[in-house]
């Protein structure tokens, strides 16, 4: 160690943080100064490759455990949707079910409607809201009455399929409701012909339900002129109804020697099974 | 030295990892909290100036190289925060609050002031208002709510791991 030597060595201990302290700073501004200058070296190709690649890495094991973290929240999520969409396919199977019932209901409704406003008589459109839980009678309760303008009496159609019947008469008037007895009732009897031949008779039903009429008082001499599938109309001479409504087809034509007129069943022209709505006919508005 | 330098060093490049990926997705107010520079404060203060006026040198160069901001301003920078911190060295007593809060704010102060400086000296072209602007109040807050935390964080994660054992003779 050379004797010149060593009182810098010394200086240099004294001194030695702030001469490095010195040396980062003037080669920190060395960098500055000759930073973008062409032919200079570029640490930042090299450090950004290096550190990018451990980026990388804790980017990648981020990214995955967000991925999962964001697929259990994901599964979750489908569950909760899941059910709540099975909840709501149930809810729209029920509407749907609503919705045909529905449109069921305007056809029909729709139909009375034009009906209502076809029939050349006056009349109020009724629902049925009721039968007669007996079989023995088959009476039909509608939901208008006396308040409604129904009174007893009145003649009761329908329409089904675009053919307006009779289906019978308003047997009993309450305030809001009333009793319709049906041509099916063995003790209604209406006056009666046949449509193309115009022969009379009387119309009336079996009772319990059937839907099978039977016309009686036919002249024997019409045998030869009435045939299955002839229409049987209201004959419209006991004022009670309206004439040409029609009541039904006849079935079956039976004759019978020590009788002097022709039995003939009839089939109803409306099924009294499917009537949801009916017309009750006034003479007034 | 070397050991104490590189353990550093160390720990400041896993942050560094941290601090540009998964510390981005901490943001509060668009800011994110400099965890990196608080930790860089707590072991300067820790090791002293000399050792740690080479880590941020060191750290400041690996800075410069993966950010887009010019080679030496972090160097610059990061070099004198490690002498200036390193001077307090057994000087400071620390409290559990308000020396850590008082350093990650002096720290979050160094690193504005002393970038605008740099920035005005070296005409390095970048408007005031990138040192200057509404965020500043953010990571300033930030970070004086952090550095209590890191704080007592190193020092428990030294006490668990460090031996309290110590060479004899010198």
């Amino acid at each position: 160690m050379s004797p010149a030597g060593s009182p810098l060595r010394q200086l240099a201990n004294r001194y030695r943080r702030g001469l490095i302290l010195a040396i980062f700073l003037v080669v920190s501004s060395l960098f500055i100064l000759f930073n973008g200058t062409p032919g200079v070296a570029k640490p930042q190709e090299i450090g950004l490759s290096i550190f990018g690649f451990f980026q990388g890495i804790i980017s990648g094991t981020v990214h995955t455990a967000g991925e999962f973290g964001s697929s259990v929240v994901d599964l979750t999520d489908l569950q909760s949707r899941y059910q709540k969409a099975s909840a709501l396919v149930k809810k729209y199977e029920g509407d749907e079910r609503t919705l045909v019932q529905l449109r069921e209901e305007n056809r029909r409704l729709r139909e009375q409607l034009g009906f209502h406003q076809a029939l050349p008589y006056f009349n109020v459109p009724v629902e049925i809201i009721g039968r007669d839980p007996s079989k023995v009678y088959s009476t039909l309760i509608v939901n208008k009455g006396y308040l409604d303008g129904i009174r007893k009496n009145l003649p009761v159609v329908a329409t089904q399929n675009g053919v307006t019947g009779l289906v019978g008469k308003v047997n009993e008037v309450g305030l809001t409701s009333s009793v319709v007895q049906p041509i099916l009732d063995a003790n209604l009897f209406i006056a009666a012909r046949v449509e193309n031949t115009r022969h009379e008779g009387l119309v009336t039903g079996l009772g319990n339900n059937q839907e099978v009429l039977s016309m009686s008082y036919v002249k024997k001499e019409a045998q030869s002129e009435i045939h299955a599938g002839d229409l049987i109309v209201t004959a419209g001479i006991d004022s009670l109804y309206p004439a040409d409504l029609l009541i039904g087809r006849v079935k079956t034509l039976t004759v019978k020697q020590y009788q002097t007129s022709l039995d003939i069943e009839l089939e109803p022209i409306l099924d009294f099974s499917r009537l949801e709505y009916v017309n009750i006919l006034r003479s007034e508005p | 030295m070397i050991r104490t330098i590189l353990w550093a060093l160390g720990i400041l490049a896993v942050l560094l990892v941290f601090q540009t990926t998964l510390l981005s997705y901490v943001v509060f107010f668009g800011v994110k909290a400099d965890v990196m520079l608080i930790v860089f404060v707590v072991l300067a203060i820790q090791n002293g100036s000399f050792a740690s006026q080479i880590v941020g040198f060191v750290l400041g160069f690996a800075l410069d190289a993966v950010t887009v901001s010019p080679l030496g301003y972090h160097t610059f920078l990061f070099s004198l925060a490690g002498y200036l911190f390193g001077l307090g060295s057994g000087k400071v007593y620390f409290d559990p609050l308000v020396m850590p809060a008082l350093l990650g704010l002096l720290a979050t102060l160094y690193i504005t002031v002393g970038g605008l400086l740099v920035n005005t000296v070296f005409r390095l072209g970048q408007p005031l208002s990138a040192y200057v602007h509404m965020g500043l109040v953010v990571q300033l807050v930030l970070n004086v709510l952090l550095a209590p935390l890191v704080f007592w964080l190193y020092g428990w994660l030294k006490e668990k791991f460090q031996d309290p054992r110590r060479g004899f003779g010198g």
